[in-house]
Formats: structure tokens, C-alpha cells, sequence
């Protein structure tokens, strides 16, 4: 009774625990099981911020709030939320039509990627209930779709399965990356290579590839790639999920690093340029860290360097073992007919084969030859080929073919070619390419193993007759249809080797014709074999130097372009190469970019060539050295700010920070540019950092760059103090050039104008003479700076006779700038006559150049020439100087017409109202003033006129004209009228002391001014 | 009396022999014992002054009508230049060199009428005779681009310092155009100059013969960088030439790096890669050779 009572209480207790659970279970289903409408989901999007935001992934739907930052409005996943956008998920199409829960048409393994990311949400979300509609019906039963879908996933996984066990067979590479040197994939055993996955295509219906390891005597393998590529990287930028989810449909294969998602992200949006890494910080992590994706998979072809194929090749130091001959269905060793060869039994050896192999003469003695000419014996391979009259075999190809054309042709008209005369002339024309195969094939052989013994002449002469047979048997050119492709060989290697063959002759005229016959007459050549000789006939244009005619217009369509000249053909040949590469035709060959490369920048045309690297499909290059590249092309076009636009990205911290060629480049665009200075300073530190090693010879360019940015800086620097010791840094760094170069004329250049502007006359003189002497003359800015450096010294008739010694030295084009710099040099001397002459000399050159010159804007001396703008401007303030106002204003009139805003014109009518300020201008020249201060509010003479004016309107007025002529010496410290009247300001305020040191200033600098500003030479 | 008989009798009263055999044009610009006589003639501390022989024998030679005569003159442009350029610096009397090469610059001045010479760089977008782009073969203006490769030509009578450059560049177009002519013995001195104009990584025998930098502009460096490119990639087999155009290759890109000259950067630095993909035998399988798998068939 006890028992059977605890029996009850055990199993009423046991049902009640059943029942509870139960209907927990009932309960938690209810709570949590919930069937959705499309447009129920629909308003779980993120937008409003008081309900849950859901995703819908395979008709189970999740609520993901807790990832809002990704899911909610401006998330990187938003476009996942309040739908179900399962496709979208190995798409990688978010837009419109892409967002869809349709399925239909992917591959098994992309299928198998959705279901992944479904179980993905299972284990890292709520689960909260079920979408009606493709996947589950009002029920919340499965559906047929969603049963297919689960069925195709498990199929998907079981050839991943299949390929990872075959994989596993062959060890894959071993790779690692770091944040400084990249990338590497090697081997521990073994050597890397890349090779096709077998599932690959069955799977996803593409083509990828793997790294694996491979012995030495499994390299022999066909199919087998080389990994010379690189794998460089660096991780970086805030990748989203829509951007590795493009990748979700690759498989297997280990996660490297996010350089190479970037890579892949290149290549699958073919752009990489719209990629800008942000400076943000970034974790580096392998991508389960990046919430919410399971594993990334994706192969690691996309960013490997696309490596070229080697042929593999029987080596001719082993030994061969096992060759045999094999015709007519028999198999025999060579053996015994070699020993009968090396005994000289040539016709012994032939009887012998003909008998075991039923073969005629011919075919015998193709073999013998070919046989020969694998033991390297040419000789004697020659000699047995001598044994065939290939000559007459050509001959006597040629009549039954001839007959075969003529009935094909007659053929249009006969209404009675049947069926049966056309299978009989197919025969026909099968057993004539078998003849002809075998014909010319020896006719290829003798011309290789003339080749070998080095009778080009002869050797080519072979060759051509291969051709000409060719021409001769086929008059309409070869076509796919027509020709078998063992004689389809023996034609393109004969067509590549021709043209070699003649180079080597030293027959180099008929090297060219060839060249262009081979590649204008149809030889049903593969795409990249007629690359191959494309490329070879362009470098031959480029090289070597023989100018040949153009190519005739004879059979060309008509509006064809046709190169004019070598430069010309050789430019549109890898151009078209090129184009054939951009549209996948044929193999990447970086030499073809590099002869390209060096043909266009020798042409000055790198945009052309900028166009080129653009169109290149990501990953054939390294990102950084192709951004390096492109900034070179776009710095050799003198478009300095994209160059640098591009540096400032290879050069981020996160890719090739120390690259020294990018770091030269940048700083030197930077140091022309005072407010880029400073990020110059930069790259130039890093450049000085990182010269040693190999790069020690540079050390001295990279200081030169730190002293040009740091003496730039110093220009824009607000504080006295910081730009004096900007200027010392400057100076220290140039001298440390110039003692690793001692007769670098531009070190030398820059130190003289460094002291010019310090005004350290003595030593700038030194400078500037020791730079004349070292470039013997050649630069105008040496003479320019000695004649400045003089009339700064006040040795005015000296000057001038530098200036007229340079204007011997001068082409008349480039004499501008040195009459300029006469005509104020008169000016000083006081000779004003004299003064308005060179200005007349002047302005007849400069009207002539612009009419000579005008439209052809080729050279690119054409910068520094003096506008005709200048020469007015020079004229007016001389007329001023003299009071001739009638003629400052025709003067001023003149140059209004060649611009019409401007400031200093502004200044000279400020000037000239000045002049009559008794009249009661005054008012009017200073707003002449302060409107040239807002055209160009780095025009100092008109702040120092505001200066000087600003006083006159009473004490109130002087904290401003201190400011002002505080600013005009920030832009230019050695104004020495500043300076005297900042000290009359001063003196007015009261302030004697500081007026004192000012009018000090003005009066040390009175006697060093240059007729010139000494920063107009550079 | 013939043109070049008189040239060569002249010759042989500057040089301390001519050989016997030497009696046409075309064996003085290939006979070895001559030019390497001429050569270091030219080379001498003394050379190029405005009363010297050779020069002046140069430059008449260079003024008669036999175009095979001005090929001799031609063959020395290397030396002539290199000298030159290397010794503007010491302040000498050169004006027997600058005769020269104002000859060939008069020459060259007069033979294009001063025109610049440029190239069309195609836009494929036009067909052309060595492609055919489909589709979109509208008849529209033909995209063009213009380049310049070598500008006007203005008439100097003197050597004008600031004009030297472009004179001696002219004077290598003018070499250029007949490189296929010359001798190799005369490009390995170009490619030689060309090591001693860039300086790039001084070795001590450099600095103690005290040479130092020549200012490379573009106007030289662009006729040098072809003239390089024929000596690396032209279709001959002289493995001297090639090492001392690789060499002068090497020092003309460390050159244009410390120059941070970005075309040249660009030219030198696809020369570089160029010649290490030569080297690299998985890029250069022969093609053209026959297969050599074991079983012979037919």
C-alpha cells in the first residue's frame, strides 16, 4: 500500500512536473512564437523608436534590438531590418529588387551560407517568431520552399565537406600578417602554389583558387600557379556587414586579415577609389570580432597578385626515362633507335621505325628529328630531316587543296553540291592537314634546330617558307573551322618565331615587315599569343631605334587610325594590349604596363597613363603602389594637389607609412605651399627617419625637403618665436644637406635665398656666385638671385651688369622676367628714361610672345613669363615715382584691361589719391587701400599705406594701424616702411621704447632691400 | 679629291696613324683603333678648346655632304656631350665642343624647320589598324592627344648657358635617330656618361676624380632615357653594353629619386622592372619551343 501509494505520489509527481513543463513549453511558445505579416515586420524597422526592432532572415524572425548601432536608422544593416531580406545576405545587393526573400537561382553553398546566417541569429538573438509568407504559411508550418531550401544548404555542405577532405590532402600555405611588413604566404614543407578548387565550379558555378603546399616532385603537376604575388594588407576602415556579406558565397579557406576583405571589396565592386579608409580607430581583429557575423569566408585568389602560369617542361638535365614513339595505334621505346643514331644508321634507324610503326618516310623521319632535337642533338636532327624534300612536299600539298578551294567556291552555284561530296571533300581536307602538319611540322623543326646552332639567317628562311606554305594552302587566311590544332600549333609557333628569329639575324627591316605581317593578315593566333607578339613587335618599335616607315594604308578600312611613326605603333599596340587586358581577353602582364609606362611618360602624356592604372582591375597591383604610381603620373602632369590627395592615403599609418619615394614626393609638393608646410615638415621627418640601408644616398634629398617645408612654415608661423625657430631648423637642415652634397646647386640655391631673406647678404652673395659657377650659367633664377642679392646690397651698377651678362645667357622667350629686373634696377639708379625703355623693350616681347605663343601651350617654360599685366603695373608706379600722373592713369587703365581686379593697381590709385590729398582724397585712398587689403590680404604695400594713413585720422585711430602694420610684417618681417611706421605709431601712443627698436628695424633694413622681393625667384 | 679622302687625310695628320685599310666611311666609323685614339683625344684635360683639331676636323667632317661622314661625327656625340656637360663647371675655354654641337643643333634646326616634333597618343574608341572596337564605331572627331617630344627649335648662334641643355639634348635626338648605326663601342660611352652625369651614390673613385652632379632637366634627361631604352632593350647582343646600361639605369633612377622628378621616376623606374622580368625565367618560357613530352607521335 506504502509502496503503491509512493508509486502514485512518484508518478502523480512525475506527471505534474510533465504537465508544467508542458505547458511552460505551451506558454513560452505562445509568448514567444509569433506569426508576422509582411507588414506587421514592416514597421519593426528601426524607425520607430518604441518598438523592437526585427529581422527577418528565411521566414524566422529575430528581434535584434540590442544591435541597434547596426540595425537601427543609419546602421550599417539597417536595410536588413523590418524585412526579409534573405537574398540580399550573399548578394550583396541592398537595393530595390536585391532585398528580396527569394532565393531562386543561387548556388547550393550560397544557400548554405543563408541557412548559416540564420543559425548565426539563432544562437546570438532572440528568436521571436515567424514571417507568413514564402517559408511558413498561416499555420506557421514550413513550406515547401523552406523545406527545398534546407535540403539545398545540406547538399551544399556536403560538397564543402568533400572539398575540404580533398584539401586536407594537400596542406594549404601558411600565412600571417603584420601591421609593417604585410603579408607572406610560404610553406614548411614544400612550395606554395595556387590551384583550382575541383568543387569550386560545381558549387558555386565559379572559379577560385587555394594556396597550397606542394613538394618538389608534385610541382611538375599541370595547373599548378607560382604565388609570386605578394599578399600585402593592412587592416583597416569600418567595414559593415553589407560589404563582407558580398563575400558570404565564398568558401572555406582561412580568414587572413581585413587587407585582404579590402582587396576583395575592390575587386567586387571594381572601384576602389570610392574606398577612403578613415583615420578613425580601428580594431584589428579577425572578423568574428565585428558583431554580427558568424565566420567570413571567402578565397584568397581575390587577393593574391595574379602570378603566371608556368609551363611544365621535361628537364633537360634528367636523363629521359621511358620515351617512346607512338603511331598507328603501337607503342614502342626509343631506345634502340637512338643507339642506331649515335652510330651515325640514320637510314637503319628510319627502316626500323617505319617497319614496327607502319609509317611512311616522311612521317618516320618527322620523328627521328623530333627525337634528335629532344636530345639536344641538332645536328644530327638536322641531317635527318635533310632526308625529307620538305620543299617538294609543300609543292605537292598544294595542287589537291587548290582543287578543293575550287569546288568549295563552285559549290554557291551548283545546286547539286550534296552532302556526300562535302563529306568527301572534308576527308579530303582532314587527310591534307594531316600531310601538311606533318610537313610543316618538320619544316619547324629544322628551322628550331637551325635556330639552336645559331644560323639565324637560315634558320628564318625555314620559318618563312613554314608561312608561305601557309599562305599558299589556305590563300583566304586560317579560321577555327578550317584548320585541325596540331597544325594550328605548329602555324602560331612558327608566326611567333619568325620575327625572333630575323631580330637575331641582325635583318632587321625585314624583322619589322614580318612583324606587321603576322599581325595584320588573320593567322587564327589565340588571344594570347597574338598578345605575346603584339607586345613583342611594340618594345621592338620602341627600341631599337630604327625608324621605319609607317604602316602603308594599302588593305586598312578606311577611317582606321594608323600610327605615323615608331613611337606612335608602339604606343597603340600596348595600348590595345592593354584594352585586351582590362576586358579579361588576355593574361595580366606587368611588362606590358611598363613599357607603356615608360613609352608615355617619356611623352609627357601620364594622364593617359592614370587613365590606364584606373581601369586595371584591383589586385593586379598592390593598392599602395598603384596610389603611388597614379600620384607620380598626376605630379608629372603638374597636378600637385590629387598627387598629394593620393599620397596622404598610401602614406596613412595603416598602409606604407615609410615608403620613400611617396614621403620625397609629398614633401616636396608640400614645401611649394606654405599652408602645406607644416604636414610636409611630416612627411619629410619620416623621409630623413627612414633613409639608411639602401636609401642612405637619399638622405641628403630628404633633408633638402625638411629644410624647404620647415623654411615654408615658417612663412605662415603667427609666432615670432616659433617661426624664428623654424627658420634655424630650416637653416640646420640644409646645412646638413649640403655637407652630405657639397656641390648640390639646388641645395646651394635654396641656402643663398634662405640668407637673402635673412638677409645675411654676404653669405648669399657667397651662395649665389658658388651656384652660378656649378651650373655653369644654365639657370636664370642663379642669375636672377646674384642681381637681386647686389641691388639688395645696394650695388645697384652691378646688378645691372648681372642682368645684362644673364640676358647674353638667354634665349629672348625667357628674357622677361631679367628686363623686369633691369628696368627696376634703372628705377633705382634713378635713370627713369633708361627705365621706360626696358619697359618698352619689355612689353614688345611680352605682346609677341603672346602672339606667338598664344595658342601653343607646349612648353613648359611658359610659367615665369611676365604677364603683360606686370609690365603696366611697373610703368604706372614709375610714372608715380615721377608725378607723371596723367601717364600712371593711361597706365592704370591698361592694366585694368589685362585684370581687372587687383590689388596692386588698387594700391597705385591709393597712391595717386594720396597725392592729392589735399584735395581731400584722403578718405578715397584708403578705401583704395583697404580694398586691395580684401583682394589679396597677403598685399603688404597697401596694409603698410593703411598704416601709414590710419595715424592721421587722430589717436583714435592708432591701435588699428598698429594691428594693420602688425599683420603686414607677420607677412613679410623685413618690410622696412612697416617697420618705420609701426615705430611713428608707436611714437604717437607714447610708446618711445618700442618705437625706438622699430625705427631701429626700418633703419638697419633701409640699406638692404632688394629691388625685388628675393621670394619672386622661386 | 673625294670628301672623305680629304676627311681622311686630315685625319691622319691629327691622329698618330691611320691604318691603311681605313678608306671608306663606313670602316672610319667602325675601325676600333681610331676611335679609341679619337676617344681619348677627346677625353684629353685639354680637349674642346675653340683651336682644337679635332674639333675642328669634327666639325668640318660633320659639314660635308656625304651623310656617311656625318654618321662618324655622330658616333662621338657621347663623348662630346659627356665631356662637355662634365666640365661646364671648371670655367674653361670649351668652344671647340660647342662649335660641335651647335653644328648639330644648326642641323637639326634646319632639317625640321624648327617644328616641334610630337606623337598622337589614340584614343581606342576610333578604330584603328590594329584593332577594331565594337559597337560603338560612331564617326564622331577623333580623340587626339597631342604630346610634344621634342618642342620648337629656335636658331642659336652661340652657346647660350641657359639654352645649353636643350642644345645637347638636341644633339642626342640627333644620335638617337641614327642609333641603329653606331657602333656598340659608342653607346657603352653614352651609357658611361650617363653613370657619371647622375652621381647618384658617390663611390670614392668618383669623388677623388671630383665629379660631381650634372643638372639633368628634362630637355637631356628625356633624349638620354631613350637612348638608355635602345641600349637595354634593342636587339643586340653585346652583354657589355647591356651591363653598362644597367648600371647607367640604375644610377639615372636613384638620380631621378633624388631629384624627385616624378616622370622620370616613372620611365627609370619601368626600365628597372623591365630588365628583373628579363631575368626572370618563369616570365620568359620559350614559347616556340617544341613539345618535349616523352611519347613521340604523330
Amino acid at each position: 500500500m506504502a509502496s503503491s501509494a509512493q508509486k502514485f505520489i512518484t508518478s502523480s509527481f512525475f506527471g505534474l512536473t510533465l504537465i508544467v513543463a508542458f505547458m511552460a513549453f505551451l506558454l513560452k511558445f505562445k509568448s514567444s512564437q509569433k506569426l508576422f505579416s509582411a507588414e506587421e515586420l514592416s514597421l519593426h524597422n528601426g524607425t520607430d523608436e518604441s518598438l523592437p526592432i526585427l529581422l527577418g532572415i528565411l521566414g524566422s524572425v529575430f528581434d535584434v534590438t540590442k544591435g541597434k548601432s547596426h540595425y537601427g536608422v543609419g546602421g550599417g544593416y539597417h536595410h536588413f531590418a523590418g524585412r526579409d531580406a534573405s537574398r540580399a545576405f550573399v548578394s550583396g545587393n541592398f537595393t530595390g529588387d536585391g532585398l528580396t526573400d527569394s532565393l531562386r537561382g543561387l548556388s547550393s553553398t550560397e544557400v548554405h551560407s543563408v541557412v548559416g546566417w540564420r543559425d548565426f541569429y539563432f544562437k546570438s538573438y532572440k528568436f521571436v517568431g515567424k514571417l507568413v509568407g514564402r517559408y511558413y504559411d498561416s499555420q506557421g508550418n514550413p513550406t515547401k520552399y523552406l523545406k527545398g531550401a534546407e535540403a539545398k544548404a545540406a547538399r551544399g555542405a556536403q560538397l564543402m565537406e568533400k572539398q575540404k577532405e580533398m584539401e586536407a590532402k594537400q596542406p594549404s600555405c601558411s600565412s600571417r600578417w603584420s601591421q609593417d611588413d604585410g603579408g607572406e604566404v610560404w610553406c614548411d614543407n614544400g612550395f606554395p602554389r595556387l590551384v583550382q578548387r575541383p568543387f569550386e565550379i560545381a558549387l558555386t558555378g565559379k572559379m577560385s583558387r587555394r594556396c597550397a603546399c606542394y613538394s618538389e616532385d608534385q610541382l611538375g603537376q599541370p595547373g599548378l600557379e607560382v604565388v609570386y604575388g605578394f599578399l600585402q594588407g593592412s587592416a583597416q576602415g569600418r567595414l559593415n556587414l553589407p560589404f563582407i556579406m558580398a563575400f558570404g558565397d565564398h568558401s572555406i579557406s582561412t580568414i587572413y586579415d581585413l587587407g585582404f576583405l579590402i582587396e576583395a571589396w575592390c575587386t567586387f565592386f571594381q572601384d576602389c577609389r570610392s574606398f577612403n579608409p578613415t583615420p578613425t580607430k580601428i580594431r584589428q581583429c579577425p572578423m568574428q570580432c565585428f558583431d554580427p557575423i558568424p565566420t567570413i569566408q571567402f578565397s584568397i585568389s581575390v587577393s593574391l597578385n595574379q602570378s603566371h602560369s608556368i609551363q611544365t617542361m621535361a628537364d633537360d638535365d634528367s636523363p629521359p626515362q621511358g620515351r617512346q614513339f607512338s603511331a598507328n595505334g603501337t607503342s614502342i621505346p626509343t631506345a634502340d633507335v637512338e643507339a642506331k643514331l649515335d652510330k651515325g644508321n640514320i637510314q637503319e634507324a628510319e627502316s626500323s621505325l617505319r617497319e614496327r610503326l607502319s609509317l611512311n618516310s616522311e612521317e618516320a623521319r618527322t620523328l627521328l628529328g623530333r627525337l634528335e632535337y629532344q636530345r639536344g642533338n641538332v645536328e644530327s636532327a638536322l641531317r635527318v630531316l635533310d632526308g625529307i624534300d620538305l620543299q617538294s612536299a609543300i609543292q605537292g600539298l598544294q595542287p589537291s587543296v587548290m582543287t578543293n578551294s575550287y569546288s568549295n567556291s563552285n559549290s554557291n552555284s551548283s545546286s547539286l553540291s550534296s552532302s556526300s561530296y562535302d563529306n568527301a571533300g572534308a576527308n579530303r581536307d582532314s587527310q591534307n592537314q594531316k600531310a601538311a602538319k606533318l610537313v610543316l611540322e618538320g619544316v619547324y623543326l629544322k628551322a628550331k634546330s637551325l635556330q639552336k646552332l645559331g644560323k639565324f639567317t637560315e634558320a628564318a628562311k625555314d620559318c618563312t617558307s613554314v608561312l608561305d606554305a601557309v599562305g599558299k594552302i589556305f590563300p583566304q587566311g586560317i579560321s577555327d573551322a578550317q584548320v585541325e590544332s596540331p597544325l594550328q600549333e605548329t602555324v602560331s609557333k612558327a608566326v611567333e618565331l619568325l620575327p625572333e628569329l630575323l631580330k637575331l639575324a641582325g635583318n632587321y627591316q625585314e624583322a619589322m615587315a614580318t612583324y606587321r605581317r603576322v599581325l595584320l593578315n588573320p593567322w587564327n593566333l589565340d588571344n594570347e599569343c597574338f598578345a605575346r607578339i603584339q607586345k613583342a613587335f611594340a618594345v621592338f618599335l620602341l627600341h631599337s631605334g630604327l625608324e621605319a616607315d609607317p604602316p602603308s594604308l594599302g588593305a586598312q578600312a578606311e577611317g582606321a587610325y594608323v600610327p605615323k611613326n615608331n613611337l606612335e605603333e608602339a604606343i597603340l599596340l600596348l595600348l590595345v594590349i592593354m584594352q585586351k587586358i582590362h576586358q579579361g581577353v588576355v593574361q595580366w602582364d606587368p611588362s606590358v604596363m611598363d613599357h607603356l609606362m615608360y613609352a608615355l611618360s617619356l611623352c609627357s602624356q601620364t594622364p593617359v597613363l592614370s587613365k590606364q592604372l584606373e581601369e586595371l582591375k584591383p589586385g593586379l597591383f598592390h593598392r599602395t603602389e598603384r596610389w603611388n604610381f597614379l600620384a607620380l603620373c598626376c605630379s608629372g602632369a603638374g597636378q600637385n594637389k590629387a598627387a598629394l590627395n593620393i599620397l596622404r592615403k598610401s602614406l596613412h599609418i595603416n598602409e606604407k607609412p615609410n615608403d620613400l619615394t611617396a614621403l620625397l614626393l609629398a614633401a616636396k609638393i608640400c614645401s611649394e605651399d606654405p599652408h602645406l608646410a607644416a604636414e610636409g615638415v611630416g612627411y619629410a621627418q619620416r623621409a630623413v627617419d627612414n633613409a639608411k640601408g639602401v636609401d642612405e644616398h637619399l638622405k641628403g634629398a630628404c633633408l633638402r625637403m625638411l629644410g624647404l617645408c620647415l623654411g615654408k612654415q615658417a612663412k605662415v608661423s603667427s609666432s615670432d618665436f616659433e617661426r624664428s625657430q623654424l627658420q634655424n631648423g630650416s637653416l640646420k637642415s640644409l646645412d646638413s644637406a649640403l655637407s652630405l652634397e657639397q656641390d648640390n646647386p639646388d641645395i646651394i640655391f635654396e641656402l643663398g635665398v634662405h640668407y637673402a631673406e635673412q638677409r645675411n647678404l654676404n653669405t648669399a652673395l657667397h651662395f649665389a656666385k658658388k651656384y652660378i659657377d656649378i651650373t655653369g650659367g644654365s639657370e636664370l633664377k642663379g642669375w636672377r638671385l646674384l642681381a637681386l642679392i647686389l641691388s639688395a646690397q645696394q650695388r645697384f651698377a652691378e646688378a645691372e651688369t648681372v642682368t645684362d651678362a644673364a640676358l647674353d645667357e638667354t634665349g629672348k622667350w625667357e628674357q622677361g622676367p631679367l628686363l623686369r629686373l633691369k628696368a627696376k634696377l634703372k628705377v633705382s639708379q634713378l635713370r627713369p628714361m633708361e627705365a621706360i625703355d626696358t619697359y618698352r623693350h619689355l612689353l614688345a616681347l611680352v605682346q609677341a610672345q603672346r602672339k606667338a605663343l598664344g595658342p601653343m601651350k607646349t612648353d613648359s617654360q611658359v610659367d615665369d613669363k611676365v604677364k603683360e599685366f606686370e609690365v603696366w603695373y611697373g610703368l604706372a608706379t614709375l610714372y608715380s615715382s615721377l608725378s607723371h600722373w596723367k601717364d600712371v592713369e593711361v597706365c592704370v587703365q591698361k592694366a585694368r584691361e589685362m585684370k581687372q581686379y587687383s590689388a596692386e593697381l588698387l594700391h597705385t590709385e591709393g597712391k595717386i589719391c594720396c597725392m592729392h590729398e589735399e584735395r581731400g582724397e584722403f578718405q578715397e585712398a584708403l578705401s583704395s587701400h583697404i580694398n586691395a587689403g580684401l583682394l589679396d590680404p597677403l598685399f603688404v604695400p597697401s596694409k603698410v599705406r593703411i598704416g601709414a594713413l590710419l595715424p592721421k585720422m587722430g589717436s583714435i585711430a592708432l591701435p588699428v594701424a598698429r594691428t594693420v602694420l602688425s599683420d603686414a610684417l607677420r607677412i613679410e618681417p623685413t618690410n622696412r616702411k612697416a617697420w618705420y611706421h609701426l615705430g611713428m605709431v608707436h611714437k604717437a601712443d607714447g610708446r618711445l621704447a618700442e618705437a625706438v627698436d622699430c625705427l631701429q628695424a626700418a633703419s638697419m633694413l633701409e640699406d638692404s632691400d632688394p629691388v625685388e622681393n628675393f621670394r619672386s625667384i622661386l | 679629291m673625294s670628301s672623305h679622302a680629304s676627311c681622311i687625310q686630315t685625319l691622319s695628320s691629327i691622329l698618330s696613324s691611320v691604318p691603311s685599310s681605313v678608306s671608306s666611311s663606313s670602316s672610319l666609323l667602325h675601325d676600333p683603333t681610331i676611335s679609341a685614339e679619337i676617344s681619348s683625344l677627346l677625353r684629353h684635360p685639354d680637349s674642346g678648346s675653340g683651336d682644337n683639331n679635332l674639333c675642328r676636323w669634327l666639325y668640318d667632317t660633320f659639314h660635308s655632304p656625304d651623310p656617311d661622314l656625318k654618321l662618324v661625327v655622330l658616333r662621338y656625340v657621347p663623348i662630346i656631350a659627356g665631356v662637355y656637360l662634365t666640365r661646364i663647371a671648371l670655367r674653361k675655354s670649351l668652344a671647340g665642343f660647342e662649335a660641335i654641337l651647335l653644328a648639330l643643333y644648326a642641323h637639326e634646326t634646319t632639317a625640321r624647320d624648327g617644328q616641334p616634333v610630337s606623337v598622337n597618343v589614340p584614343d581606342l574608341s576610333q578604330p584603328s589598324i590594329y584593332h577594331d572596337p565594337k559597337g560603338s564605331a560612331k564617326t564622331k572627331a577623333t580623340e587626339l592627344n597631342l604630346a610634344v617630344i621634342s618642342p620648337t627649335l629656335e636658331p642659336h648662334g652661340t652657346m647660350r648657358s641657359s639654352r645649353r641643355a636643350r642644345i645637347v639634348g638636341v644633339a642626342l635626338e640627333l644620335y638617337y635617330a641614327k642609333i641603329s648605326q653606331m657602333p656598340v663601342s659608342s653607346k657603352i660611352e653614352f651609357c658611361e656618361f650617363c653613370d657619371i652625369w647622375a652621381a647618384s651614390q658617390k663611390t670614392e673613385e668618383a669623388k677623388a676624380k671630383k665629379e660631381r652632379m650634372i643638372p639633368l632637366p628634362w630637355e637631356l634627361l628625356q633624349p638620354s632615357l631613350r637612348i638608355l631604352g635602345h641600349c637595354l632593350l634593342g636587339s643586340h647582343n653585346s652583354k657589355e653594353l647591356l651591363a653598362a646600361a644597367s648600371s647607367a639605369k640604375k644610377s639615372l633612377y636613384h638620380r631621378s629619386l633624388h631629384d624627385i622628378d616624378a616622370k622620370a621616376i616613372l620611365a627609370t623606374g619601368s626600365l628597372l622592372r623591365i630588365e628583373k622580368m628579363a631575368s626572370d625565367p618563369i616570365l620568359n618560357v620559350d614559347r616556340t619551343e617544341i613539345d618535349m613530352s616523352n611519347v613521340l607521335s604523330l
